[in-house]
């Protein structure tokens, strides 16, 4: 193999301290709306971004949709509604904090991002008077078209707008920069938010930032119990960059998480036996309510959540009779009756009715302006669909209104997993807050997919933008820490232990044993015994392998220290496991040696944190949160007048 | 020597607080294509101006500048192509870049076909 010479420069020991009054760490769409918030008021605020802002995160390339924009001008619910049904839908292990603060903000967040030159309407009336459009705002809606929450949206446009929005303001960003630690500082047996360290994934500049206030924004944990050595960058729904480096980092450094004990039998990804997400037949998310049909082409009825077949395609959009508004989206899964919005015929039921596989999805029989806002707009804005769907398929000779598209599984997972191959997904665990959506530590906020039950990219967008606000208030008041030089000296020989090595393991074995096992010891039934068994083997992992683990350049660099964080998590989440002593539906979670399904005493988020090496566990309460409209209004008062002017219409004098 | 690297970084003096010493060769990075079972990423030499922008946005860092001006990246790192298209977007050259799946995520498709119940 022919050896290349490192394109960058080798910065391998230099370091720079940089000073800002707010830090955020992560460039995805929390944390950019994070830093923007801050920088509006006037703050100094530094960005850092394992990969390049512009294009970076789960939403880098695009989205699609954005759930719960219940304040837009078509709105028929409102933030409370549709807030506490989500609460409930989920059992109340469920953010209600941060859904409540999506479905009030949301909409806000998105007339921003319009201001920075994305696009939210059909500006070109392309679509001009489709059942799903209003044609007097040219906002477009999915889903439920009665009630008109949820929007369609450019999201191709969002992160180049976000990006340059972040230069305008003068937000310090800095590209290919890892964060990899918390820095805190002790006075008086208090912690408290210091800053971070960071390190140039490209060159191996270590950057000490010291801030008054930080939030975290980074991605959900990923690569867990999914990966594969060949084609990393597909085992997994969101970037290969995004693997949870926050909760990581978090866990090291003492901040409390909950609801770590909750996975979901893999429902994305496009390295085994699974299809990319929306590139099959599907008729979810991005390509709801496509038309479906069965191998001999018998179209595959729709039905509400009675049971009753809807015969036009413009009855899958509405809820049914007697029913306000129905829910769809990231996190529904297979909702209640009450939220239950119209489905297509239940698999089982249609396998006895003699539907022929493979089905299809024929988007030749739907109306051409819901077929052109499916294989069109929508497949051309979601994140990895543009290219390599529209295009490619497009190029391939496919025709929306003359082929159809195979399925390859029973719903919208494209796949058949098994029961150990699991992700983080559907409302997730992460870190637990208060309604400032400040951690347990001073100083320290999280935003977005970093939260416990977090969602989709409304929800990372207004959590992001509430955290930088509570950020910068804080900020405000706080000052500069001094940070300990023997934290950062201990962070950095840990940083380029890897690259001192002359020869040992490359990342990717270690990262497929860790996942080999968390699907032996913590897979679909859990138990005592198999799961400290599972922590047992990760701790000889973390003494044997790690220290042989051995990288040629930052590239690399930066990838073994994702496995490290990998393994931190993993053994948040077994210890997480461990704690919770009966079984839970809501949580997708069985334990062999406590089959007990959700008895009282255990409805509640069990928490964790990590103090001198010893786990410590603690117990909230499920709806600790309180009203959460009332609970909100309380604590938003200059917001909300300044959002009723500056996003309403509003005239500037408070309301009579 | 095992510990030859190590050894170096340590005399070199950076594991400390210089941040003004210039780079030396303490620790020399190495790179080669790290071989996967997929061809994510094309370029088409032809059409291609070298101007490096799909590199500046691939958030995985999947590719690295070439050494000779004027010519495309090289795609160092394939199998961790998380084919997003990215890097087609930015594209000033349409043609210049073909990403596409490995061929076992190729969704089929057929006429349509409009089949009766029996």
């Amino acid at each position: 193999m022919s050896q290349y010479q490192w394109p960058y420069e080798n910065e391998v020991g230099r370091e720079e301290e940089v000073t800002a009054d707010v830090l955020v760490l992560g460039g995805g769409i929390a944390g950019c709306y994070a830093a923007i918030a801050a920088a509006r008021r006037g703050l100094s605020v530094a960005l850092v971004e394992k990969g390049a802002t512009i294009r970076s995160g789960a939403a880098g390339s695009g989205i699609d949709h954005w759930e719960s924009a219940c304040t837009n001008p078509c709105s028929k619910v409102t933030p409370k509604e549709i807030a506490e049904a989500y609460v409930d839908e989920q059992d109340h292990y469920s953010n209600g904090i941060a859904h409540y603060i999506e479905c009030r903000e949301g909409y806000d967040r998105l007339l921003d991002m319009e201001s920075f030159g994305g696009k939210i309407r059909d500006t070109e009336d392309e679509f001009a008077g489709a059942e799903f459009r209003d044609d007097e705002t040219k906002l477009m809606f999915a889903y439920d078209y009665a009630n008109r929450f949820t929007l369609r949206v450019w999201g191709t446009t969002f992160k180049p707008a976000l990006f340059h929005e972040l230069k305008r303001l003068g937000v310090k960003i800095f590209d290919r920069t890892e964060a990899t630690a918390l820095l805190l500082s002790e006075e008086e047996g208090k912690k408290r938010g210091a800053g971070a360290v960071g390190m140039n994934v490209r060159t191996g500049k270590i950057t000490v930032f010291r801030s008054r206030s930080t939030i975290l924004t980074m991605s959900r944990p990923a690569r867990i119990w999914l990966f594969h050595p060949d084609l990393p960058g597909l085992c997994e729904f969101r970037p290969p960059q995004s693997i949870g480096s926050g909760h990581a980092m978090g866990w090291r450094a003492g901040i409390e998480f909950t609801m770590m004990e909750k996975s979901v039998k893999g429902e994305f990804s496009a390295s085994g036996r699974s299809f990319p997400p929306y590139a099959a037949g599907n008729n979810h998310n991005t390509w709801y309510a496509a038309t479906m049909v069965d191998a001999r082409g018998v179209e595959i009825p729709y039905v509400d959540r009675d049971g009753r077949e809807l015969s036009a395609v413009s009855e899958r959009y509405y809820p049914a009779k007697g029913q306000k508004f129905f829910l769809k989206g990231g996190v529904i899964d297979n909702p209640k009756y009450e939220y239950r919005g119209p489905e297509t015929l239940d698999f089982e039921e249609l396998m006895k009715r003699g539907y022929q596989l493979p089905f299809y999805a024929d988007l030749s029989r739907m109306p051409e302006m819901e077929r052109r806002v499916i294989w069109g707009m929508m497949v051309g804005e979601e994140g990895k669909t543009r290219i390599p769907v529209l295009q490619n398929y497009t190029e391939r000779g496919f025709d929306p209104k003359l082929h159809m598209l195979q399925s390859y599984g029973s719903g919208w997972q494209s796949a058949s997993f098994l029961p150990q191959e699991r992700q983080l997904f559907g409302a997730p665990g992460g870190v637990m807050h208060d309604w400032d959506l400040r951690t347990n530590i001073e100083g320290i906020y999280a935003a977005g997919d970093q939260l416990f039950a977090s969602d989709c990219c409304g929800f990372a967008a207004a959590t992001g933008y509430y955290a930088g606000r509570k950020a910068a208030e804080y900020a405000k008041k706080a000052p500069l820490r001094d940070i300990c030089r023997d934290d950062v000296k201990r962070e950095k020989e840990r940083l380029y232990a890897p690259l001192l090595r002359e020869e040992g393991m490359d990342w990717r074995e270690l990262n497929m044993a860790i996942s080999k096992a968390m699907q032996n010891y913590c897979g679909e039934v859990k138990c005592r015994d198999l799961l400290l068994e599972g922590l047992s083997l990760l701790k000889s992992y973390r003494e044997e392998a790690v220290p042989q683990i051995c990288c040629r350049n930052p590239h690399e660099l930066m990838r073994a220290h994702e496995v490290f964080d990998i393994l931190d998590v993993s053994e948040m989440i077994l210890h997480a496991c461990l704690l919770r002593e009966s079984s839970s539906e809501p949580l997708c979670f069985v334990r062999s040696d406590f089959p007990q399904t959700d008895p009282q005493e255990d409805r509640r988020f069990i928490t964790l944190r990590q103090e001198g090496g010893e786990v410590v566990a603690g117990s909230v309460p499920l709806d600790y949160f309180g009203d959460l409209e009332e609970e909100y209004e309380k604590r938003n008062r200059d917001y909300i007048e300044e959002a009723r002017v500056k996003y309403y219409g509003g005239d500037g004098k408070e309301n009579e | 020597m095992m510990a030859e690297k190590r050894e170096k970084y340590e005399k070199s003096g950076k594991n400390d607080r210089s941040g003004e010493t210039a780079s030396s060769d303490a620790v020399v990075f190495s790179v080669c294509p790290v071989p996967c079972s997929a061809r994510p990423i094309v370029y088409d030499d032809s059409v291609c101006i070298g101007c490096g922008r799909c590199a500046e946005v691939c958030q995985v860092d999947v590719l690295v500048p070439s050494a000779g001006k004027g010519r495309h990246p090289l795609v160092m790192f394939p199998g961790e192509c998380y084919y997003c298209g990215s890097c087609v977007m930015e594209c000033p050259v349409p043609g210049a870049i073909r990403l596409v799946h490995p061929l076992m995520n190729q969704a089929k498709f057929v006429p349509v076909r409009s089949g009766k119940k029996t």
